[in-house]
């Protein structure tokens, strides 16, 4: 009998050793993080200059016309952001002015670099992903919110803001069920607060970006199944796809899908180029514009010389015109824009 | 209610049944050795595949006729101990047995409990813990067996090293081809179960290693060196950790025994290997960011950690009875809640049109076991009830330590305390590879079961009587 008890003693302590030890763990490979905070706040100095950020830009009248001429942006500065960001890959960032509209927020998506546990044995390399909020002013970018997601909360297409309500979503987060879906985080402090997954009878295999309008209805581009994939265990590098699909409907929380009540398709023959999805950040939506930003077609390998174009298309219901303007030459990058149109954002990848 | 099975059931199911029974009415060795190592292997029972849910209209309660063979070969098992007057192996397994039915009963019964019930509680747990009990108990007086035994454990590590060298040529090759057929990976679909097999059999060779016939002795020590080559080829982490208090192990136990010269060597060889696995793992970590299998393979990510934390979250809900079962279904498939499980079990993955539970695409984003055993355990059943699966486990950490503890105090009391030592070891190396395996739990079971058959009657000969 004592050996008995002995036995279920010791398969307690065994059982406990091993809670302790898988905290250890998780706090060796989890704690490297803490410091991600410092750098990225270290990335971005204080003292950026940040004049052309700031700057008002008036998109030219022009604008307003279904020319398709190229234009050279004469009223605009070129937006290239040389924002030195050493070791955080920005996956995406969009604007939102505050409710008063006197200050305009920047959330900006970090995938932050490779981290090594120091733990012996296993290699740990681990992806984290940060969601900041910054203020511009007329001075500088300041950071005021981060908040870090693990490598299953947050491996997001992008950020998109609902300017009415002030709510911060995630786009396309893939959960657990694989499903394309939406995260909705708290604009304060960035945490997650929960996540609407999307049926597969919505329509949606990939949802590449989403976005609202006054009327709480939302809009968002969608991918068609039937793209190649190409998948060589590490890269996964998606062809061309057939077709692309901008959707407007409501979104019943409820039932956690889209009704899609109209359909836009991208074409080849209402794009000319092609598009390249895979890119993230191939679309920036308001409630009116659209920049499509057609790319090269592979995406990944560093090709800076590709020849890239961004063309503003003002979207009105039933159909997406035209292109407005084409800003040529311009590299890969991140777009934002302003619902008013008055600001435009653009990162630029400094390869 | 059952689902009747095909040929194939009848195959795979049946007939070994019918061999085992026979061969445990008439004690043919030999017949339970295979069936161990068939169940040691998942063979006989296609265990080697997910389960995620099976049950339908015609069987709601998903149970297989494999679960209930297993049922009845276990209560014959049962019997046949009891009438051998050896009811402790019985008595391990009854709190967890009880303990599963009872918080099951008070939170429902569903399908998913019947699957754990035979495929945790049954296959995998008490059928491999008595069977391996009553193997051992039976091989101290049958030489041929125990040969027998290990010749079949050489078949497999022959086999074993047409793996590994497909493995490394085909690696070479092309870097997909690892993925591309699963002979690379034999006997699992995962190389990492491989390599963790490997080490347990080695344990197993190493409580052959002082058999009183040569014969044994000598293919005991062939399969342990061979068990150990294989392993630090295969480049599994987690097996390479496992390995290294076995090492060290053989190494003290060299230089304790013999005081040649020759016994320093061997001890040194195996200190060395045991140096240079750490050098390799030292070199993969640092220099080629990768182990030697991954090195193949871009961009390698691991993925363990969040298993790990996601399952801490899971068991701070409820640290003391755990969520219950169906949290964590058998083999990989985590369920977030209904909604997430309806949504997986009818889903079909868009790109190939299979479903979704065999692409391997959404198993790495479903996979969310704890990647550590006790931790899965403790997630499902609690702290309390995880303690009581580990029972058997404890109970050989325990006796080992008794019978040593007999053997420093009385001396000529215990003849032989290797085999005490090789218990310690054998459960030391099961932790290590517990933080961070998860598809060793039949072996371990099995592992627990002979060291139980071999650790018991010593101590109630030895120690008890004694007192």
């Amino acid at each position: 009998m004592k050996i008995v008890l002995t036995a279920i003693v010791t398969a307690l302590c065994l059982v406990l050793l091993n809670l302790l030890w898988m905290n250890i763990y998780r706090y060796e490979t989890v704690q490297p993080w803490s410091a991600s905070y410092d750098r990225i706040k270290s990335t971005v100095p204080e003292d950026v200059d940040t004049t052309e950020i700031s700057s008002n830009v008036q998109l030219p009248k022009v604008l307003q016309t279904t020319n398709k001429a190229e234009y050279p942006l004469p009223n605009c500065h070129q937006l290239d952001v040389e924002i030195e960001y050493t070791n955080c890959h920005l996956q995406d960032f969009t604007i939102m002015p505050n409710k008063s509209a006197t200050e305009v927020y920047i959330y900006f998506a970090f995938e932050l670099p490779t981290e090594q546990s120091s733990f012996i044995g296993p290699v740990l390399s681990t992806t984290k992903y940060a969601l900041t909020r910054w203020t511009l002013d007329d001075a500088a970018l300041k950071l005021e919110v981060a908040h870090f997601y693990d490598y299953f909360e947050f491996p997001g297409k992008g950020i998109s803001v609902d300017y009415a309500t002030q709510q911060v979503f995630i786009i396309n987060h893939e959960s657990l069920t694989d499903r394309p879906s939406v995260l909705e985080v708290d604009a304060d402090t960035l945490v997650p607060k929960h996540e609407l997954v999307m049926s597969r009878s919505g329509a949606a295999d990939t949802l590449n970006n989403y976005a609202f309008d006054d009327d709480a209805e939302s809009y968002f581009v969608a991918q068609k199944v039937d793209e190649k994939i190409i998948n060589d265990n590490a890269h996964r590098s998606l062809s061309t796809p057939a077709e692309l699909t901008l959707y407007r409907g409501k979104f019943d929380a409820e039932r956690a899908e889209f009704k899609a009540v109209r359909k836009l398709k991208f074409t080849d023959d209402t794009v000319p180029e092609s598009l390249q999805i895979d890119n993230d950040n191939a679309f920036i939506m308001t409630d009116q514009f659209i920049i499509r930003l057609p790319s090269s077609k592979y995406v990944g390998d560093g090709n800076d010389d590709a020849k890239s174009s961004v063309e503003l298309l003002k979207f009105s219901d039933p159909e997406i015109n035209t292109a407005l303007v084409r800003f040529q030459h311009f590299k890969d990058g991140f777009y934002a824009i302003s619902r008013d149109a008055q600001k435009l954002l653009y990162y630029r990848y400094d390869y | 209610m059952i689902q009747w099975m095909d040929a194939t059931a009848l195959l795979y199911s049946i007939l070994p049944a019918i061999f085992f029974v026979i061969a445990l009415w008439k004690k043919w060795s030999h017949i339970l050795i295979l069936y161990f190592l068939c169940v040691a292997f998942r063979m006989p029972f296609g265990f080697n595949q997910p389960v995620l849910d099976y049950s339908s209209a015609s069987n709601p309660f998903n149970i297989q006729l494999h679960s209930i063979i297993s049922l009845a070969l276990l209560l014959i098992l049962c019997v046949k101990l009891v009438r051998d007057r050896v009811i402790m192996p019985i008595m391990l397994i009854i709190p967890s047995t009880l303990y599963l039915i009872v918080s099951t009963a008070l939170t429902g019964f569903t399908n998913t409990f019947f699957l754990l019930f035979f495929q945790y509680q049954v296959e995998h747990y008490a059928l491999l813990l008595l069977l391996g009990f009553y193997i051992m108990r039976e091989f101290q007086e049958n030489e041929s067996a125990r040969f027998f035994l290990l010749c079949c454990i050489s078949v497999l590590n022959v086999y074993t090293v047409f793996n590994v060298i497909l493995k490394l040529v085909g690696g070479i090759l092309s870097p997909s081809l690892i993925f591309s057929f699963k002979i690379f990976t034999y006997p699992n679909t995962n190389s990492n179960s491989t390599a963790e097999m490997l080490v347990f059999f080695a344990l197993i060779c190493l409580l052959f290693i002082r058999d009183h016939s040569s014969r044994v002795k000598r293919i005991a020590v062939l399969n342990v060196a061979a068990c150990i080559v294989f392993v630090i080829v295969q480049g599994e982490r987690g097996s390479w950790l496992g390995l290294l208090p076995i090492l060290i192990f053989l190494a003290v136990i060299h230089l304790r025994r013999n005081k040649l010269r020759k016994g320093h060597i061997i001890a040194g060889c195996l200190m060395a290997i045991a140096v240079l696995s750490c050098l390799v793992i030292y070199v993969a970590k640092t220099v080629l960011n990768s182990n030697v299998a991954s090195f193949f393979i871009h961009n390698y990510d691991n993925f363990r950690h969040y298993y790990m934390d996601y399952a801490l979250k899971l068991i701070g809900n409820n640290p003391l009875f755990g969520n219950g079962v169906g949290i964590v279904s058998p083999y990989s498939i985590q369920l977030l809640d209904g909604r997430a499980a309806a949504q997986f079990a009818s889903s079909v993955d868009a790109s190939s049109g299979t479903p979704a539970f065999e692409s391997w695409s959404t198993w790495s984003t479903l996979s969310m076991n704890a990647h550590n055993i006790i931790g899965q355990f403790t997630e499902v059943y609690g702290v309390v009830g995880a303690a009581l699966y580990f029972l058997p486990a404890a109970f050989v950490l325990v006796l080992a330590f008794a019978i040593l503890r007999s053997a420093k105090l009385g001396g000529r009391a215990i003849v032989e305390p290797y085999y005490a030592a090789l218990a310690l070891v054998a459960m030391f190396t099961a932790f290590l590879i517990n933080m961070f395996g998860f598809d060793i739990y039949p072996v371990f079971t099995l592992c627990v079961g002979l060291l139980l058959g071999k650790l018991f009657p010593v101590w109630q000969e030895k120690v008890v009587d004694r007192a």
